[in-house]
C-alpha cells in the first residue's frame, strides 16, 4: 500500500517531515536562543555587585576577595550621559583576558584599549556617538581615542564603552566574578566593609527549559499533523477498500487487515522522521548564523540537543502510527461484502464523540476551577482536556453544517452535505484547521490581555517620550524664552512628520516659584519640577511621581475621563505633597481619582488639574512631548529620531526592549492564518480528490466549470469558517479556564487580529478554492467508462 | 428529418507513439427522435468511448458530432455544458447519483444548474419521480434506496425536462433481471415520448428492447440490425401492383 499509494501519502509524509524539521530546528533554536547567563557572569559561578562609595573601602574589599577566592575578575562600571539619549552609556573597565569574563567580551575590529586615554565601543554605541575606529570619542567630559570595536558575544544588546582596567573610584559600580560554592561566597559577603547594598547573584541556565518548551509546541504541531494524517489514512483506506476486502475474503483476520494500514502508518512515520531530521539539521546549519540577532548572542551551529531530536523522531513514528490506527480499525471491521463492493458503510451519528467532547470540556473547565491558578497538574490537565474536547466537536460541527444546507444553492448544499457524510475525514480535517487557528488565536488573546501590563517595558514600540534639554534627570525642567520653545516645538513637529505623521501631545510639568532650586540644578539653569509623593505600603518609604498638567490634549491622548478630581493617577498607595514642614506628619491627599494603568512605566500616569495647580501657586512649564506613531518604529526610525533630538536640543526616550507584544500578535495572526490555509488546502485537496465520481456526475448533468469552482470554494470556505468558529471558541474556553480567577484581562478583545482571522481565512479559502478548481481533470470522463 | 444524434466518421485516439490506442475508427451513426439504439460489443471495443463522445464529455480526434442539428465542435465548453443540462440525459451503470443530495435533488440537479428556481425545480423533480413511482422516496438519500430505485431515479433525472437524447452505459448492469427489465421499460417509454436513446449493453436480451442494435469491434462498427420497416413502407408496398 505504501508503494502503490505513495502519491496519496505524499501529503502526510510531507506534513510529518515538515513537523519533524520544524521540531528539530525549533528545539535547536530554543536551546541556543535561551540565555545561559554567560553574558552576565562569564564562566564564573557567582557575581558580587556593590557601589564603590568609598574608593579605599572598595579597593580593600577587592583585595580581600582576591585573597579569599584566589582567582577573581573585577569589572568596574561608570555610567556616562549621552547627548540626545535618555539612557546613559556604561563605561566598563575590564581585563580582556580576565579569568572569568572571557565569554563576555570579543573584539570585532581594532584592538582592546590598554592606556587610560583609549576606549573601545560596541558597534551600537559607536553609531550613536558618530565615531569610527581611530576617531576621538566625546565621553563623560573626556576625549579618549577609539581603538577598537567590541561586543559581548553572549549579550549582543549589551552596549558599553570598554576601557583598560584601573582602580575603582567613588562613582563606580563594582562587579566581582568569583567561583566556589554559594555558601562560601555568602560567607565572604558577610565580611565585606563597603557601605550599602552588596548583592550576590548566580547564573540561571534556561537552555533546557526553552528546548523542552519548544518540544511541547512541537508536540502540539504533531497533534495537528496527526489529525490531518488521520484524514489522509481514512481516504487511503477507502481507496483500498476492495483490496482489503479481498484480503479478508481469502481468510485474513481482522488483525491482519488492520496491520496493513497500521504498518503503512509506521513506514510513513519512519520515512518522514528520517527526511525531516535530515532537513532540520541542514536547515539549522544554514540558519544558525542568521538567528544570532534574534537570540541576542552568538550561536554555535553544531550545538543541537540530540536527545530532543531523537524524541521528535520517535514522536513522528508514533504520530503516524496513531493516525493510522483508527482508520485501520474501522476498515478492518467493515463486512467483507461491503468492502468488496467498495461501498463504505453509512456514516454513524456523531452523538458519541460529541458526548465525549462535552465530558472532556466540562472536565477541563472543572480542572481549571479546582486548580485555583496554582495546581500545575490540574492546569495541565485542563489545558489538554478542554481543547481536545473542542476538537472532538468537529464531527458534530460538520454534521450540523450538512443538515443546515438544504436552502443553499446546489454547490454549497453538496459541499456541506459531503462534509457531513464523510465526517471521519472532514472531522479530522476540521479539527486540524481548528487547532491550527486556535493556537494563534489564543496567543493573540493572551498578548492582548497582557498588553497593558507594566512588565511590557517603558514605552510601546510606537511611542516616543521627548524631553526638553539633554539631561537624564526627569524631575529637572529647563525654562526658556518662548522663541526657543517654539523652535523646539518645530523640531518635534519635524520629527513627527519624519515618522509618518505621528500624533504629538505637549506635556507640561509644574514649578513652584517660591522654591529655592537645588545648587546643581541652578548651575545648569534648571528648575525642580513639582512632584507628588507616594508612600509604598510594603516598605513605608516614599517615592516621587512626576505631576503633569491635565490639559485637554493630555486628557484626550491618555483617555482620561473628566473626573472633577484634583489629582488623577494610575499609581497605587497614598499620595502626599511632602514639604520640610510636614515631612514628619504627612497627611494623605484626599482629592485623588484613580484611573487604569497606562501599562508602560514611562508613560505619564499622574496628573493635576490646571485649576488646582494654579490655586497652589505653581506655574506650568513645557517639559516635553509625548509622540505616538501609527506603526512600530523601526531601528532606523529610532536612530533618526535620536539624531533629530540631538540637533534640536531634546532628549528622546524610546522603547528599551526589542520584543513587542504587538509584533507577537501580528506574527501569531499571520502564522496562524498561513498554517490554517496550508492545512485547509491539503485537506480540501484530499476531500475533493476523492469526489471525482461526483464531478463525473456533475459534468454529465451539465455542470460548468463555475459549478466545480463553487463546489471547491464552498468546501474550503465552510471548513475555514467552521475552523475559525471552533478554534476561537476553543481558545476562549481554555483561556476562560486559565484566567478563572480574574476574567478582566479577557475583556480586552483583539478585534483586529480576530477579524483578520475570522474574515481573512474563509475569504482567502473561498477565493483560492474558486480560482484553483476550474480545470476539469482530463481523464475524468474516461475513468468510469473504459 | 434531422437526427437527434449524428456521428460522422468519428475517430478517437488515446496516447502517442507506441502507446497509441485507436478507440474509435471512423464511426458513423445516426439516431433519430423516438429511436432506441443498442450498442453491443466485447470489452475494449470502444462502446463507452462512443457514448462519452456522443455525450460531449470527450472530444473526437476527428470527425463530426452533431446533436439536435448543432455541431459540437463549434460549441464552447460552457455551451456544451448547457447542452448536457438541457438536451442530454446520462445513465451510468452505477455511481449515478450524488450521495450528498436527496432523490428529488438528484433529479432536479440539471434544472438547478440551469438556474431554475429551487421551488420550481423541486416541483418538476417531484413530478418526474411520481412518473417513475418514486414520489414517496423523494427525500431519501441514495444510500437509503435500493439498487433498482437508484437506477430509476437516475433515469428520471436523465429524461426530466425537455431532454432529447438519453445515453445509458450498462444501465442494468448492477441490477437483477426484474429491476433490469423495469429500467428498460422506462427507457423504452421515454423513447416513445420522442427521446432518442443510445444504450451500451452486453446483454442481448436487453438489446432486444432496442429498435436497432449496432455491433462494434476494435473501434469500428462491424454490423447492425436493420431498423424495422415503418408504416410508410406498407404504404409504399401498397402502391405497387
Amino acid at each position: 500500500m505504501f508503494r502503490r499509494e505513495w502519491h496519496q501519502q505524499i501529503l502526510v509524509l510531507a506534513l510529518l517531515g515538515v513537523a519533524v524539521t520544524v521540531a528539530t530546528v525549533g528545539a535547536a533554536f530554543a536551546y541556543n536562543v535561551a540565555p545561559d547567563g554567560r553574558g552576565e557572569f562569564g564562566s564564573a559561578g557567582h557575581r558580587i555587585t556593590f557601589s564603590a562609595g568609598s574608593q579605599a573601602a572598595a579597593a580593600a574589599d577587592i583585595a580581600a576577595a582576591a585573597e579569599y577566592f584566589g582567582t577573581i575578575d573585577v569589572l568596574l562600571a561608570h555610567f556616562a550621559p549621552v547627548a540626545g539619549s535618555a539612557r546613559p552609556l556604561e563605561v566598563r573597565a575590564q581585563d580582556p583576558h580576565g579569568p572569568f569574563s572571557g565569554p563576555m567580551l570579543a573584539l570585532r575590529e581594532g584592538r582592546y584599549p590598554s592606556a587610560p586615554e583609549e576606549v573601545a565601543l560596541t558597534e551600537s554605541a559607536a553609531r550613536d556617538l558618530h565615531v569610527s575606529v581611530g576617531g576621538v570619542v566625546d565621553l563623560d567630559g573626556r576625549r579618549p581615542t577609539l581603538v577598537g570595536l567590541v561586543e559581548n558575544p553572549r549579550r549582543l544588546d549589551d552596549d558599553f564603552a570598554l576601557v583598560a582596567p584601573r582602580p575603582p573610584d567613588a562613582t563606580d559600580l563594582v562587579r566581582i566574578l568569583v567561583g566556589g560554592s554559594q555558601a562560601r561566597v555568602e560567607q565572604f559577603r558577610g565580611t565585606m566593609t563597603v557601605d550599602g547594598d552588596v548583592r550576590r547573584d548566580s547564573p540561571r541556565n534556561d537552555k533546557t527549559v526553552g528546548a523542552v518548551a519548544t518540544f511541547g509546541l512541537a508536540t502540539v504541531g504533531m497533534l495537528l499533523v496527526a489529525l490531518i494524517a488521520a484524514a489522509g489514512f481514512v481516504v487511503l483506506a477507502q481507496r483500498r477498500l476492495r483490496e482489503l476486502g479481498l484480503l479478508a475474503a481469502m481468510g485474513a483476520t481482522e488483525r491482519h487487515v488492520r496491520l496493513v494500514t497500521l504498518l503503512n502508518g509506521v513506514l510513513v512515520g519512519l520515512s518522514a522522521a528520517v527526511i525531516g531530521t535530515a532537513g532540520g539539521l541542514a536547515a539549522w546549519a544554514l540558519a544558525s548564523g542568521r538567528v544570532e540577532a534574534a537570540a541576542g548572542h552568538r550561536i554555535d551551529g553544531l550545538s543541537v540537543p540530540w536527545w530532543l531530536v531523537a524524541i521528535s523522531v520517535l514522536l513522528a513514528v508514533v504520530t503516524a502510527t496513531g493516525a493510522a490506527w483508527w482508520p485501520a480499525r474501522a476498515v478492518a471491521r467493515i463486512p467483507v461484502m461491503l468492502a468488496l463492493s467498495r461501498r463504505p458503510p453509512a456514516p454513524k451519528p456523531a452523538r458519541r464523540p460529541a458526548a465525549v467532547a462535552a465530558v472532556l470540556i466540562v472536565a477541563g473547565l472543572g480542572c481549571f476551577a479546582l486548580a485555583h491558578q496554582k495546581n500545575v497538574a490540574l492546569i495541565v490537565a485542563g489545558t489538554l482536556a478542554t481543547p481536545i474536547g473542542v476538537l472532538l466537536m468537529a464531527p458534530l460541527a460538520v454534521s450540523a453544517a450538512g443538515r443546515m444546507a438544504s436552502r443553499l444553492p446546489v454547490s454549497g448544499r453538496l459541499a456541506l452535505r459531503d462534509l457531513g457524510r464523510y465526517r471521519a475525514r472532514a472531522g479530522a480535517a476540521l479539527a486540524a484547521i481548528s487547532l491550527a487557528l486556535g493556537v494563534p488565536v489564543a496567543v493573540v488573546i493572551v498578548a492582548t490581555a497582557n498588553a497593558h501590563t507594566a512588565a511590557e517595558g517603558n514605552l510601546s514600540d510606537r511611542q516616543l517620550l521627548i524631553r526638553v534639554g539633554h539631561g537624564q534627570e526627569p524631575f529637572a525642567v529647563t525654562p526658556g524664552p518662548a522663541a526657543a520653545l517654539e523652535a523646539l516645538g518645530a523640531g518635534v513637529d519635524q520629527l513627527a512628520v519624519s515618522l509618518g505623521g505621528a500624533t504629538v501631545t505637549p506635556l507640561d510639568l509644574l514649578v513652584d516659584p517660591a522654591r529655592i532650586p537645588e545648587p546643581q540644578l541652578a548651575e545648569a539653569g534648571q528648575l525642580q519640577a513639582v512632584e507628588v509623593n507616594r508612600r509604598r505600603a510594603a516598605t513605608d518609604d516614599y517615592d516621587g511621581l512626576l505631576l503633569y498638567v491635565a490639559t485637554p490634549a493630555v486628557l484626550d491622548t491618555f483617555h482620561i475621563p473628566p473626573t472633577g478630581g484634583g489629582i488623577v493617577t494610575a499609581e497605587d498607595g497614598d499620595l502626599f505633597f511632602l514639604t520640610k514642614e510636614r515631612f514628619r506628619d504627612p497627611e494623605p491627599l484626599t482629592d485623588v481619582v484613580r484611573i487604569p494603568t497606562p501599562g508602560y512605566t514611562s508613560v505619564p500616569d499622574t496628573f493635576i488639574s490646571p485649576t488646582v495647580a494654579a490655586g497652589m501657586g505653581w506655574e506650568p512649564i513645557r517639559a516635553g512631548w509625548f509622540m505616538e506613531a501609527d506603526h512600530a518604529l523601526t531601528t532606523e526610525e529610532r536612530a533618526a529620531a535620536h539624531d533629530l533630538a540631538v540637533d534640536a536640543g531634546l532628549t528622546v526616550e524610546t522603547r528599551d526592549q526589542q520584543a513587542s507584544l504587538a509584533g507577537l500578535r501580528s506574527g501569531a495572526t499571520a502564522a496562524g492564518m498561513l498554517l490554517a490555509l496550508g492545512v485547509l488546502a491539503m485537506t480540501v485537496g484530499l476531500i475533493r480528490s476523492e469526489a471525482a465520481g461526483d464531478l463525473r456526475i456533475l459534468a454529465a448533468a451539465g455542470a460548468s466549470s463555475t459549478v466545480r469552482r463553487n463546489l471547491t470554494a464552498a468546501t474550503a470556505g465552510s471548513l475555514a469558517l467552521l475552523g475559525v468558529l471552533l478554534g476561537t471558541a476553543g481558545a476562549y474556553l481554555v483561556l476562560v479556564g486559565a484566567y478563572a480567577g480574574d476574567l478582566e484581562p479577557l475583556t480586552r478583545v483583539p478585534f483586529g487580529p480576530l477579524a483578520a482571522i475570522a474574515c481573512g481565512v474563509p475569504a482567502i479559502a473561498v477565493a483560492a478554492g474558486w480560482l484553483l478548481a476550474g480545470r476539469q481533470p482530463p481523464a475524468l470522463a474516461r475513468s468510469r467508462f473504459d | 428529418m434531422t437526427a437527434a444524434l449524428e456521428l460522422r466518421a468519428v475517430s478517437k485516439t488515446y496516447g502517442e507513439g507506441p502507446a497509441e490506442v485507436h478507440a474509435l475508427r471512423s464511426v458513423s451513426l445516426a439516431v433519430h427522435r423516438g429511436e432506441l439504439v443498442a450498442i453491443m460489443g466485447p470489452s475494449g471495443s470502444g462502446k463507452s468511448t462512443l457514448l462519452t463522445i456522443a455525450g460531449t464529455l470527450e472530444e473526437a480526434t476527428s470527425g463530426d458530432v452533431v446533436i439536435g442539428g448543432s455541431d459540437v465542435a463549434t460549441l464552447s465548453t460552457n455551451d456544451r455544458a448547457r447542452m448536457r443540462r438541457r438536451s442530454i440525459g446520462y445513465v451510468f451503470q452505477d455511481f449515478n447519483l450524488l450521495a450528498g443530495l436527496t432523490a428529488v435533488e438528484n433529479v432536479t440537479l440539471p434544472l438547478e444548474l440551469d438556474g431554475v428556481r429551487l421551488r420550481t425545480a423541486r416541483a418538476r423533480g417531484l413530478e418526474a419521480l411520481a412518473a417513475f413511482d418514486l414520489a414517496d422516496k423523494a427525500s431519501r438519500y441514495p444510500d437509503e434506496l435500493s439498487g433498482g430505485e437508484r437506477q430509476r431515479v437516475a433515469i428520471a433525472r436523465a429524461v426530466a425536462g425537455e431532454r432529447r437524447l438519453l445515453l445509458a452505459d450498462e444501465p442494468t448492469g448492477a441490477l437483477d433481471s426484474v429491476n433490469g427489465e423495469a429500467v428498460m421499460r422506462l427507457v423504452r417509454a421515454a423513447c416513445h415520448r420522442g427521446v432518442a436513446g443510445v444504450i451500451v449493453t452486453h446483454d442481448a436480451q436487453l438489446a432486444s428492447w432496442a429498435d436497432r442494435v449496432v455491433f462494434i469491434r476494435d473501434g469500428r462498427i462491424v454490423d447492425q440490425t436493420v431498423p424495422p420497416a415503418g408504416p410508410e413502407s406498407l404504404l409504399a408496398s401498397g402502391s405497387t401492383p
